[in-house]
């Protein structure tokens, strides 16, 4: 029974554990379920500037349509500081088939939206016989200045055009459901978002494993001994390179450092060192005004100084009592 | 003696008063008036009126329910009390700017020393405690909650003490103390009491063998509290629809001033060093704050294996997250927190939660200093330099307070010589008025409860329909037409007449005690040009040089009666008035100028509060009681014969007696056993 518990019932847990954590995360980043989306590249650009976009500059683009039904273009932004909202730019974006005439969706939009969702849905009515047309969009500052202006994000993907599904004849039909949502979920690892964060979900089975089979094997062992790094080095990659805000990503990393932390006592010692070299990155972070990271790096400082206290405090009651 | 004198307890304690005194020097060798903010000057006239037992209704304004009876304690009876006998520079210092200076260097002390059984460790954390720059802007201005934090360590002491030893009288010590700190601030208590329910859990997990009796001290802790409070919950429970939309507002503010990492590193967003606390915009964090969190979190490493810093440790995490409020990480929960957890929507700033970070700072810094200094693998020297850094940084923060840099309550005033002589002929007046002050009452306002005073701003924007509000469109709209708007209409002669309101003053522009009542562009002459073309008001000269005062020579009293009868009336307290009338009427329309609340009633015949309580019928039914057009109260009363006793009476009052004699009780018990237990085992 315990065996069967320990290498069926846990690996099972975990995987759907992943799954399900996955699928939530894929949720947040599209919250539309009936949506399929599709990366681009920085050459569908005509115009991309990745400087900051002050008064008067844009950024052009130009995308053949995969499908019927477009109705969202994503642009993923950079914002440097949160500004008040009277002093955020004004950001235009439009749009229209190529060679049109007038444009087909024209809509502004403050600077401070792109602050908290990075990569940005600009939606629009749906056009339905959307496929395989090509399409120009523009993106135009109106109050852009050094200290509100945003630029385009250099991490891919840059670019994405979103289509929407018919829903009714989805649910009609099972088997075009279940084929949608398959493809929903792998056009999701397209993401290097839902890559990263789906293999931090993973993470708990891949530690439960080396928990599992470190007796029969020495260098499983060693492997434990430093996977408290190689939890630093994700935290670091979330710094630097993913960028977004994910509750689920905070909380499963935190579990993880804080299983490790109960399993070795000297990573106490690590994560208090980790905790004050993010915390000290903080000032250098604020000299080239950069918010988002700076309050980034002292989340992740507070969290692994969480753990530290969480570790004393668990090593302390095992061993005296008050 | 360098030995005796770096174990001598008295000597470091007289240090850390001594330290806090010299910072705060003006306020303790100097006799200036200091007001600034929220912090007003409160002039005696009106404090000495507020020497009486507790009262649900207070005569301020157009009349209100006392939302400050919380702190019946000292902002009215220790208050008014020391106003009997000393003006206002003496009794404000004693009952709130010394308190919050002297409390922290004892309590802090006390509690830090408690925990590293070193003195030096103690004057340490005083430093940080006293020092830190929210302490130091909340010294600008908010006292009550300064003093209600500053005591808060010394509920913990004798909190802590009940439950080590067991002892009754260090938790009867513990409430004692705790109905001080709700006299002082009650929003402090909830904070202090967090922290304590945070210790007593901890004690629960780890002292088994003593949970029962655990749970009795902290059962006595709570209904000692709560039964001495009676006075103002009773008033509260009856009163609740009062303050719905004053205590609890639906938004949470400040919300992204507060991310981190400005909680991990003790700084206030709104300290700006020389220019004090300016809300103006977020600061920029001074470098040497970044060196905060790492000796608060190195007292915990070097100590991690005493339980009690593992728990000071655990309550600064607590307070960095909370304070933290929307920011990351995990920004679902304190909104979570606020809109499900009764009382939590007390804290609609997060900045309360800056308490739990200093006072857990202060010990863990105090914990590494301990450490530091009985470690032998540093040199003297290094240690020195350490304990000199430490020290530095919040002396720095406190060279701003010393050098009045910091300006605020740290600047003296001046009261101008024209508000002085509005006040002797205002107060010399033996009738009944209201002092209506354009555009907002000034700091320097003297009134008592016969002679009330109001401003229109705080008028205009308080829930008051008998106002007609001026129709902004859009929102381009100028202060000066949202002020006298009220005064174009053809009713506003009739509400002055209505509120007593016999003088409309026109406030002074001071800016040489900061006090900027006008904005940009307006300027107090137009004003008085608008109102010199009023009819129903008169300038008159009463020997102001700029103040400019208008009469209305119609204002009625507090009380009118339709049609006219002849009574004498006596109003023992603001919540009773006696009427004897001589003549006799059948049906008059008594008309009372308080604001109105149905809590008012009338009751014919002798009068008796302790009756009031058990008798429904004790008043006139409350359809005699109407709502006047302009937001008085108004009551019909039938077939009034000579010689007849009339009383009005503030119902919800004889529960707040009732309440009164309960808390008085109690904390006479409580004294009397305290002292028996202490005195005579």
């Amino acid at each position: 029974m315990h065996t069967v518990l320990t290498v069926f019932f846990i690996p099972v847990l975990l995987v759907f554990v992943w799954f399900t954590a996955t699928a939530y995360s894929i949720i947040q980043l599209d919250p539309s379920f009936s949506i399929l989306s599709y990366n681009h590249s920085k050459k569908d650009f005509t115009e991309l500037p990745f400087r900051k976009i002050l008064r008067g500059m844009q950024v052009s683009g130009e995308f053949t349509a995969e499908e019927n039904n477009l109705g969202i273009i994503a642009v993923r932004f950079r914002s440097y500081q949160r500004v008040a909202y009277d002093d955020e730019d004004n950001i235009i974006f439009r749009l229209k088939e190529k060679n049109a005439h007038d444009w087909y969706y024209q809509h502004t939009y403050k600077s401070g939206l792109f602050y908290l969702v990075p990569f940005y849905p600009f939606g629009f009515p749906e056009i339905a016989d959307s496929k395989n047309k090509t399409y120009v969009f523009d993106i135009v500052s109106t109050q852009g200045n050094d200290y509100n202006a945003v630029s385009i994000g250099s991490r891919e993907p840059i670019l994405a055009a979103k289509y929407k599904e018919n829903m009714s004849k989805l649910l009609e039909n099972k088997k075009e459901m279940f084929l949608f949502l398959s493809r929903k979920f792998l056009n999701a690892f397209q993401l290097v978002d839902i890559q990263f964060f789906s293999f931090v979900y993973f993470l708990p089975l891949i530690l439960y494993f080396l928990l599992l089979f470190r007796i029969k094997y020495v260098f499983l062992v060693r492997l434990l001994a430093v996977f408290d790094y190689f939890l630093f080095l994700l935290i670091i990659i979330d710094l630097f390179y993913v960028q977004i805000q994910s509750e689920l990503f905070y909380f499963f990393v935190l579990i993880l450092l804080s299983v490790v932390a109960l399993l070795n006592k000297k990573t106490g010692y690590r994560y208090l060192t980790a905790g004050f070299l993010f915390l000290l990155f903080c000032p250098f972070i604020a000299l080239v005004k950069m918010d988002a990271l700076e309050e980034k790096s002292a989340s992740w400082a507070f969290l692994l100084l969480s753990v530290c206290v969480f570790q004393a405090g668990v090593y302390l009651q095992k061993k005296h009592s008050f | 003696m360098w030995h005796r004198l770096y174990h001598s307890t008295a000597f470091w304690l007289t240090l850390s008063v001594l330290v806090c005194v010299i910072v705060y020097w003006r306020w303790f060798f100097t006799l200036n008036i200091f007001a600034w903010g929220d912090w007003g000057y409160q002039n005696r006239e009106f404090i000495r009126q507020l020497f009486w037992i507790p009262q649900a209704w207070h005569r301020e304004f157009l009349g209100m329910v006392d939302i400050g009876l919380p702190q019946y304690l000292i902002a009215r009876l220790f208050y008014a009390a020391a106003a009997q006998i000393v003006p206002f520079v003496l009794y404000d210092r004693l009952v709130f700017l010394w308190p919050c200076v002297l409390l922290p260097a004892f309590s802090i002390f006390l509690l830090v020393k408690k925990v590293t059984k070193n003195a030096f460790s103690g004057f340490t954390g005083v430093l940080v405690y006293a020092f830190n720059s929210y302490i130091l802007t909340l010294n600008t201005g908010e006292l009550t909650l300064s003093t209600a934090y500053a005591l808060g360590p010394f509920l913990l002491i004798f909190f802590q003490q009940s439950l080590e030893k067991l002892s009754l009288r260090s938790v009867i010590y513990a409430a004692l103390i705790g109905l001080l700190v709700i006299g002082y601030d009650p929003r402090g208590f909830y904070l202090v009491v967090f922290i304590l329910l945070l210790y007593f859990s901890y004690f629960f997990i780890l002292n088994p063998q003593a949970r029962v009796k655990s749970v009795m001290l902290l059962g006595t802790f709570f209904s000692i509290i709560l039964l001495s409070n009676l006075y103002w919950i009773i008033a509260f429970s009856q009163t609740v629809s009062s303050y719905v939309g004053i205590a609890i507002n639906t938004t949470i503010v400040g919300q992204y001033s507060y991310i981190l990492p400005r909680p991990l590193l003790l700084f206030s967003p709104w300290w700006s060093g020389g220019n004090g606390r300016d809300v103006s915009a977020i600061q920029p964090i001074p470098w040497y704050f970044w060196s905060i969190p790492l000796f608060a979190f190195l007292g915990f490493w070097v100590n991690r294996k005493r339980s009690v810093v593992i728990f000071w440790a655990f309550v600064a995490l607590i307070g960095i997250f909370l304070t933290k409020s929307l920011g990351e990480p995990f920004n679902a929960i304190y909104p979570w927190l606020y809109a499900h957890i009764p009382g939590f929507n007390a804290f609609r700033d997060a900045a309360k939660f800056y308490y739990l970070i200093c006072i857990s700072y202060s010990v863990l810094i105090g914990c590494f200093v301990s450490w530091l200094l009985s470690a032998r693998y540093f040199s003297t020297w290094v240690k020195i330099l350490v304990i000199l850094i430490i020290s530095g940084v919040f002396l720095f923060n406190a060279q701003f307070v010393m050098r009045g840099e910091i300006g605020h309550l740290m600047t003296p005033r001046h009261i101008p010589g024209d508000y002085l002589v509005l006040r002797n002929y205002i107060l010399k007046q033996n009738n009944f008025m209201r002092v209506l002050y354009i555009p907002e009452f000034p700091r320097w306002i003297f009134r008592d409860v016969d002679h009330r005073a109001l401003g229109l701003e705080m008028l205009l924007g308080s829930n008051w329909k008998s106002l007609d509000d001026y129709n902004k469109i859009g929102p381009d709209y100028s202060l000066y037409d949202d002020l006298t708007g009220m005064f174009k209409k053809q009713s506003s002669h009739e509400l002055l007449n209505a509120w007593s309101i016999k003088y409309v003053v026109v406030a002074l522009e001071d800016r040489e005690n900061e006090e900027t009542m006008y904005p940009k562009n307006v300027h107090p002459s137009e004003f008085i040009s608008f109102f010199d073309t009023l009819p129903y008001l008169k300038r008159i000269f009463i020997g102001t040089k700029q103040l400019v005062v208008y009469e209305n020579s119609n204002a009625l009293s507090h009380f009118s009666f339709d049609p006219s009868v002849h009574y004498s009336a006596s109003c023992p307290d603001a919540t009773t008035c006696h009427f004897v009338f001589s003549t006799h009427a059948s049906f008059v329309k008594f008309s009372f100028n308080e604001a109105y609340h149905p809590g008012w009633k009338i009751r014919l015949g002798s009068f008796s509060w302790w009756n009031s309580l058990w008798d429904k019928n004790y008043f006139l039914p409350d359809t005699l009681h109407t709502r006047t057009q302009y937001g008085g109260n108004a009551f019909l009363l039938a077939d009034i014969r000579p010689g007849q006793l009339v009383t009005l009476y503030f119902a919800p009052q004889a529960s707040v007696n009732l309440g009164t004699i309960i808390s008085s009780l109690i904390i006479f018990l409580s004294l009397v056993l305290v002292i028996k237990l202490t005195f005579f085992r």
